[in-house]
């Protein structure tokens, strides 16, 4: 897919830039699974990726006001990530193995990793549910709700690329989407209650 | 679903895409920022791109936005500088820059040009010169120079037999070398 959500994430920045901090809420819920996933790339422990997550949005929104917006958002975020989880890799490999931790600075670090309860968490449980409710209501779709919205998610393809390819208005190309959206939103949202 | 809000999340759908007209963008984000259903919706409908792109990949759990959100509220607010204003100064600056650089290097061609202009005089003085030496004595010349080749070559001997108590032996090669006597 391309870099076609720019426009947007290039205004959302500049509110943040301008001190609209629930602009950079909407950048999080846009780009969390992706960077989440591709921590995840690197730092194989679930619980870990999360820490090391949150610690890239957090350092993305420091560094927002020398952003200047020469390359994409979402290919600087990209790169926070990988430098965050490249760092924490080294930061590891350099603490013996079996490190205590004593009670001051458990109490400095709430969130020490390692004083996490090691079961997964009911979140990570509820994804694997997610991912088997989406695909199925995808499968469930009429075929050219199923063909429009692939073509959009899948192959990247634009709204009039989309027309040329089924051979139809773009008009009827938005409608198909997001009635494919709908009805696979309809299904979540049963899930998540 | 109202028939506005199911407007607005066609229009989320939309937006998500980039397919939404620019001119609406910053009323629909003005929105999406405070309605916390639209933001639910934002959040669904790209939880369902990224499953469909990665099935089976890890995902955020449910509340990871919600504590980044109030992480974020803790941090001091951002205010970045305005980069056109910075970009629009630094190329002022860089006009008025070259703009001095060429007046200085356009004030010493002229004091350049001035100076050679006033020393003119002079210099075709000095090419008249060799006229009036050339006018001497020729024989005169030839038994000065023979002076002085002899002056010079008991110098170099001199030299060549004291230098070495001033540690500089090093150089007697080179000394005998240039220390040729006159021509025979």
């Amino acid at each position: 897919m391309g870099e076609r959500g720019e426009p947007v994430d290039e205004e959302l920045v500049r509110r943040v830039q301008k001190g609209d901090k629930k602009a950079f809420d909407v950048l999080v819920l846009k780009y969390q699974h992706r960077i989440v996933q591709l921590i995840n790339r690197y730092i194989r422990d679930q619980h870990e990726a999360l820490d090391i997550a949150q610690e890239t949005f957090i350092k993305a929104y420091r560094a927002l006001p020398t952003f200047r917006g020469e390359s994409a958002f979402y290919t600087w975020i990209y790169r926070i990530a990988i430098n965050t989880a490249k760092n924490h890799i080294a930061t590891r490999s350099r603490r013996p193995a079996d490190d205590d931790i004593d009670i001051e600075t458990a109490e400095q670090f709430e969130s020490a990793i390692g004083l996490r309860d090691q079961e997964t968490p009911e979140g990570l449980l509820l994804s694997d549910e997610l991912a088997q409710v989406i695909q199925v209501a995808l499968d469930e779709l009429p075929d050219e709700l199923r063909t429009a919205v692939s073509l959009r998610e899948l192959d990247g393809l634009s709204y009039d690329e989309i027309a040329d390819v089924m051979n139809c208005p773009v008009g009827t190309v938005r409608s198909r989407i997001f009635r494919a959206r709908e009805a696979i939103d309809k299904k979540l949202q049963t899930l998540l209650g | 679903m109202t028939n506005e809000n199911k407007d607005l999340r066609q229009r989320i759908s939309l937006l998500l895409d980039a397919e939404l007209d620019g001119r609406d963008n910053p009323v629909l984000l003005d929105k999406l920022e405070r309605d916390e259903e639209l933001k639910a919706t934002w959040q669904r409908y790209h939880l369902i791109g990224q499953v469909m792109r990665s099935p089976g990949g890890m995902l955020a759990d449910a509340d990871f936005a919600a504590r980044v959100s109030a992480l974020i509220q803790d941090e001091p607010t951002v205010m970045a500088p305005r980069w056109n204003a910075l970009r629009a100064e630094s190329t002022t600056r860089r006009k008025v820059v070259t703009f001095a650089l060429a007046a200085s290097l356009a004030s010493v061609a002229v004091l350049i040009g001035k100076s050679l202009t006033d020393n003119a005089g002079d210099f075709y003085a000095l090419s008249a010169k060799p006229q009036a030496v050339a006018s001497i004595d020729s024989n005169s010349v030839e038994s000065g120079k023979k002076m002085a080749d002899e002056q010079f070559n008991d110098y170099l001997l001199m030299h060549n037999e004291t230098a070495y108590m001033a540690g500089s032996a090093g150089m007697m090669p080179y000394v005998r070398l240039v220390s040729a006597g006159p021509d025979r």
